[in-house]
């Protein structure tokens, strides 16, 4: 029961002396007041009122681009008529009353300038938050402007939400807001911070940074280079993908060339690449489906699943599985502490595996597999067309031939046994821990070897 | 814990959420509120006691 009391009581005096601290601290901090204590979430909050002024017109010849610069508001700019440029102000002032909020309202205006072919816009803010009285007064500034379709843009906001359509190249910076872009005609640069960013039909290349926000690019003609940190990105239709991320997932779809990623902490999940893939990432997984080209992935702690390849595969991972089907080109794997599931290798190649497992069903071609403290399967309904190679330790060799193909083998399993079950096939030598011998008239190589484990041929049903 | 101490509680834990769920809509100040208010809970909780201090005193 004392313990409860003293409880309770510390809980009551701990949350009083939580609200003085932060309370002092609000009152005493240097730019506290001017930067209104009521901004939440990037936002303030609080009563306030709306107030709109007239739209300013201005002529904007063709050629000329537009510079807007934005804080604590939404900008929205699309296309207008030709030769002019349409800005309207709408103002969000925080304040107790509206008669309080219209007065500090009629001090806030738009402020326009024209440099050479640039027309610049913006508001007075800075001029209104040296004010004497501004207090914990906290305003926001919407602006609202058409410019003629394919003016090239420069747009940097903070805490509004930006919204961008029709426009010619485009340089974006936004943070603490949503960031939408639509149908960019030229290139488009964007940046986004601490919110998400949605970018969609841009005719030239993508430049796409962003810190602690998702973000979602479709439909860009032009190659796409992201960088992203904390944050997942998604992106389908692009002419190729260079990104860097780090505490995300990337999903790609249709990338129309080549994929680079490098990642840390990153997911990468990657379809129909018309080019070659190539994925450095670390503990999270990778899936590549549909790649036209070569597959380069390294990847660490996570596993890897790469699917339909029709170039080479080169795969590295550690701690984790790796998962490889239909690879036209060769393949090499090396895998540490980890398992190796591969199907359809039409190229053949070389599997390392170690403390786990190396399972193959089908490939053609040259293989060759080391395990180290690894069971090693495999299995091929077709006569085998290259040399097999297969050494492994500390576990068993199980492998499945078809019964219809002609070979030359030789197994040697120390501290283990050899059974060797294949039908038509001639023992030239043969012992508990060892067999040589050939089926049909001798074929390609089939060289099995471990240690302190079972190796078992046997005879798989044929292909039909 | 006493039946004081749980309404003590249930009445911080109840007001602190109201004045904060206000401030989230932009009704009051939150911060401002509960800076002023928070000393209430040690008045009532005092209160309390003494109340039912009296009262066995009397039943006694």
């Amino acid at each position: 029961m004392r313990a409860a009391r003293a409880g309770l009581f510390l809980l009551i005096m701990g949350f009083g002396g939580v609200v003085e601290t932060a309370w002092q601290v609000r009152e005493r901090v240097p730019g506290g007041a001017k930067f209104g204590w009521r901004i939440f979430r990037g936002r303030y909050e609080g009563p306030s009122f709306p107030f709109e002024q007239a739209p300013q017109v201005m002529p904007l010849a063709a050629g000329s681009s537009l510079d807007v610069g934005n804080e604590f508001g939404a900008v929205r700019v699309t296309a207008g008529q030709a030769g002019e440029a349409r800005i309207l102000l709408r103002t969000v002032v925080f304040e107790r009353d509206q008669e309080t909020a219209r007065q500090f309202a009629s001090r806030i205006k738009l402020a326009t300038r024209t440099e050479g072919s640039v027309l610049h816009v913006g508001t007075n803010r800075q001029d209104v938050e040296r004010g004497q009285d501004v207090g914990d007064t906290g305003f926001e500034t919407h602006l609202e402007i058409q410019v003629p379709e394919g003016t090239p843009l420069r747009l940097r906001n903070e805490h509004g939400e930006t919204s961008v359509a029709d426009v010619g190249a485009l340089d974006l910076e936004g943070s603490y807001d949503t960031v939408d872009v639509q149908r960019v005609k030229g290139d488009a640069k964007v940046l986004v911070r601490h919110a998400n960013a949605s970018v969609s039909d841009v005719g030239g290349a993508l430049e796409l940074t962003a810190r602690h926000g998702d973000v979602n690019a479709q439909r860009v003609t032009g190659a796409v280079r992201l960088d992203t940190q904390h944050g997942d990105a998604e992106l389908d239709s692009n002419a190729g993908l260079v990104a860097s991320m780090r505490h995300g997932t990337l999903q790609a779809r249709h990338v129309g060339g080549a994929l680079d990623v490098q990642g840390e902490h990153t997911e990468v999940n990657a379809r129909d690449v018309a080019g070659a893939a190539n994925v450095r990432t670390t503990y999270r997984n990778v899936e590549l489906e549909d790649v036209k080209g070569q597959v380069t992935v390294d990847s660490q702690q996570g596993s890897v699943k790469i699917l339909r390849v029709g170039g080479s595969a080169e795969v590295k991972a550690h701690h984790d599985r790796v998962e490889l089907d239909a690879v036209t080109g060769p393949v090499k794997v090396v895998v540490e502490n980890g398992s190796v599931e591969a199907r359809g290798l039409h190229g053949g190649g070389e599997i390392q595996a170690s403390h786990d497992s190396i399972d193959v069903d089908g490939w053609s071609g040259a293989l060759t597999v080391a395990g180290d403290n690894a069971s090693v399967h495999l299995a091929t309904d077709k006569p085998l067309s290259g040399r097999l190679d297969v050494r492994t330790s500390h576990d068993g060799v199980k492998i499945e031939l078809p019964s219809n193909g002609a070979l030359e083998l030789t197994a040697n399993a120390e501290h283990g046994d050899v059974r060797v079950d294949l039908p038509g096939f001639t023992v030239t030598s043969q012992q508990s821990n060892h067999a040589s011998g050939r089926v049909g008239s001798g074929g390609p190589v089939v060289v099995l070897q471990t240690n302190n484990g079972t190796i078992d041929v046997s005879a798989a049903e044929a292909a039909q | 814990m006493s039946a004081t101490e749980r309404l003590v509680f249930g009445l911080f834990l109840l007001t602190v959420g109201l004045v904060w769920t206000l401030g989230n809509f932009g009704l009051v100040d939150a911060l401002r509120t509960m800076r002023r208010t928070w000393p209430v809970f040690l008045i009532l909780w005092g209160a309390l006691e003494l109340y039912r201090a009296r009262r066995a005193e009397v039943t006694r």
